[in-house]
């Protein structure tokens, strides 16, 4: 019996079974293997479902068309909530973070929605070697935040937006959905009172005070940022705040930042302050109409000071227009530099404008390109701005300095300047004893030359020779550039020091 | 409605599973960073003496510590705008990411409700 059966069995795919100490007839064999079936399908949904979720959780790839297709399987209409868009941008030295909030009419009972603003900020100086030992230390340079925001969302959404979802990371790899109306908001309604602004100073002379400036709208108003109280430490020195102008000043020490809000807040904080700290403590409840569909909140940010060609933050928001035009996503605008981009390369090799194969190369092309215009090249004249005195405009102190540094070096590196400005400026042979080589219709006599110099712009030629070739100024251009060098490289991913 | 945005107005070289870098973006000398779920981590602007003056969050300034902010999913360390993890409504899937005219990053979530486990003796965690 055992040995037939063993014979019959090895006839079978599965005669591996024989090795276990079984004795299964091939009826039984076939029943199993049919039992385990079914159990098997019993049990896909669940497998199936598991699957799904892994794939959310952790491989969230755009570019699998495998998991848009697992994604359309799950039904989890019910959690739908909406959608997140965020947009940054950089306009007249202000960060503007626009970020939009559609409400899916899913909801049905009112949900909160905490966001928060802001949070724990440090400045710190590009190469500043102080930097790196107080790292250890505990940091006293923070601002505290700000907000959050309690947003009961009953509202309605267009029953197609899912399943559209997920079609375009299928088709195209490099595509990305993009909702035109929902960076391009309305602002023109915006109530634009006097508000809060959330500022954070760093009284330092190291830093030339740098100042920190947030606010934000929420559906074009003004939101009331407080702070909350994480530490009750610095909160005595709070208490010692001098207001002025809407914020406070503390009498701390150098490189302590200083908090400060508006006066009103300073009424209100009190009795915030003895609370624990909690970030949901502190919120604001806006119960939505059924009219509306989405929330649009922007923050703005901006670094400012002394040191700073840069007036602050700006008090109104930009438009819509404004910032459609800005964005460059609108057909005609200047900005669509994506359009451009595109036009010049199909150009160059004879590729039809629809036709994406290529697409790559010319986006990593474009966006290096975009990004050592935008972001690597810092338009920094070191020198210039160290020469110049508070309280003057750019033009007249400024030269009034520079000449005076001139007349200070020696008659050598005189030479060498004027001559390397005459050369650049006009490119004729002008050898006169002019002391500041400067191209001037009618030469002074050399007694009085600072007059002159008031009146006139500083010109290119002037900047040339005052960051590279005068000795004096030379060296300092120069240690202050490598570690800027040093940190941007530092930035980008790349290990300075084992370079060295 | 959403639409479909050509690849030459939004662009994107993230795999979004494996953060890498942040994304920069500015104007003269005027910088900010997000990360690649977009947390505002750093911004900066043209200082005299120094060359760059930076608003980071509160860690240290070191390369290593940098880029584990830049990665990390939570937000940590970024100050901008971030939905708070007590809310009862948290980001699920990325449906668009991308730069748009090579210049300014954009990105948009799903919105989804948190699913609470009903079972009896079960917190709450909302």
């Amino acid at each position: 019996m055992l040995l037939s059966t063993q014979d019959r069995t090895c006839l079978l795919p599965s005669h591996y079974l024989s090795c276990l100490p079984l004795h299964i007839s091939p009826f039984q064999l076939l029943t199993l293997v049919i039992l385990a079936t079914y159990l098997y399908s019993l049990h896909l949904p669940y497998i199936y479902i598991e699957t799904l979720e892994l794939h959310s959780k952790s491989s969230r790839s755009l570019n699998s068309p495998t998991l848009a297709l697992l994604h359309i399987g799950l039904d989890d209409s019910d959690l739908v909530a909406g959608t997140l868009h965020n947009c940054s941008f950089v306009k007249d030295g202000t960060v503007y973070q626009i970020s939009v909030i559609r409400i899916s009419s899913k909801i049905v009972t009112p949900k909160k929605l905490v966001f928060t603003l802001g949070g724990q900020v440090r400045f710190s100086l590009c190469g500043d070697k102080e930097a790196y030992k107080a790292t250890s230390s505990p940091v006293s340079d923070i601002i505290e935040p700000l907000n959050n925001t309690r947003i009961p969302a009953t509202l309605p959404v267009a029953a197609g937006a899912a399943s559209n979802t997920y079609d375009a990371p299928s088709t195209k790899t490099n595509s990305v959905i993009f909702n035109s109306e929902d960076i391009l908001y309305d602002l023109r309604a915006l109530n634009l009172s006097e508000g809060q602004v959330m500022t954070a100073t760093c009284r330092s002379s190291r830093y030339d005070n740098v100042r920190l400036d947030m606010q934000a709208f929420m559906n074009g108003k003004r939101m009331i940022i407080r702070k909350s109280m994480q530490d009750d430490t610095s909160l005595s020195t709070r208490e010692n705040l001098i207001c002025s102008n809407g914020e406070i000043e503390a009498s701390e020490a150098e490189n302590r930042l200083v908090k400060s809000t508006s006066e009103k807040e300073v009424e209100q904080r009190p009795s915030s302050a003895k609370g624990k700290p909690d970030l949901t403590s502190d919120q604001q409840t806006i119960t939505l109409g059924p009219g509306q569909k989405e929330v649009v909140i922007i923050a703005s940010y901006s670094l400012s000071g002394s040191c700073i060609k840069h007036e602050g933050l700006e008090k109104k928001v930009p438009s819509s227009d404004e910032i459609q035009t800005y964005l460059g996503v609108r057909e005609q605008s200047p900005q669509c530099t994506a359009k451009l981009w595109t036009e010049a390369y199909n150009a160059d090799y004879g590729f039809e404008e629809d036709d994406s194969t290529e697409d790559s190369e010319i986006h990593a092309i474009a966006r290096c390109v975009e990004r050592i215009i935008a972001v690597s090249s810092i338009p920094a004249d070191f020198v210039a701005h160290r020469l110049r005195q508070p309280g003057t405009p750019d033009g007249k102190g400024l030269n009034v300095i520079r000449v005076e540094e001139l007349e200070k070096n020696t008659a050598a590196s005189l030479e060498t300047a004027r001559t390397t400005a005459n050369d650049i400026q006009t490119g004729s042979s002008e050898t006169s004893k002019h002391p500041n080589g400067r191209e001037e219709p009618t030469p002074e006599p050399p007694e009085g030359p600072k007059p002159e110099l008031e009146i006139n712009p500083p010109t290119e030629a002037e900047e040339i020779q005052v960051l590279g070739r005068e000795d004096g100024l030379k060296d300092e251009a120069n240690t202050k550039l490598i570690p800027l060098i040093e940190n941007i490289m530092t930035l980008d991913g790349v290990d300075f020091e084992s370079m060295l | 409605m959403l639409i479909l945005v050509p690849t030459a107005y939004c662009y994107t070289s993230h795999v979004w599973s494996y953060a890498g870098k942040t994304v920069d973006f500015g104007k003269d000398g005027f910088t900010a960073s997000v990360s690649d779920w977009h947390y505002l981590l750093q911004i900066t602007a043209p200082h005299p003496s120094s060359g760059l003056v930076y608003a980071r969050g509160d860690y240290p300034d070191r390369s290593s510590s940098i880029l584990a902010r830049a990665q990390d999913k939570d937000g940590r360390g970024s100050w901008g705008f971030r939905i708070s993890h007590t809310s009862e409504i948290m980001t699920e899937d990325c449906i668009g990411q991308g730069l748009l005219n090579y210049r300014w990053p954009y990105m948009a979530y799903n919105l989804k409700l948190k699913q609470v486990p009903k079972m009896d003796g079960a917190r709450d965690i909302v």
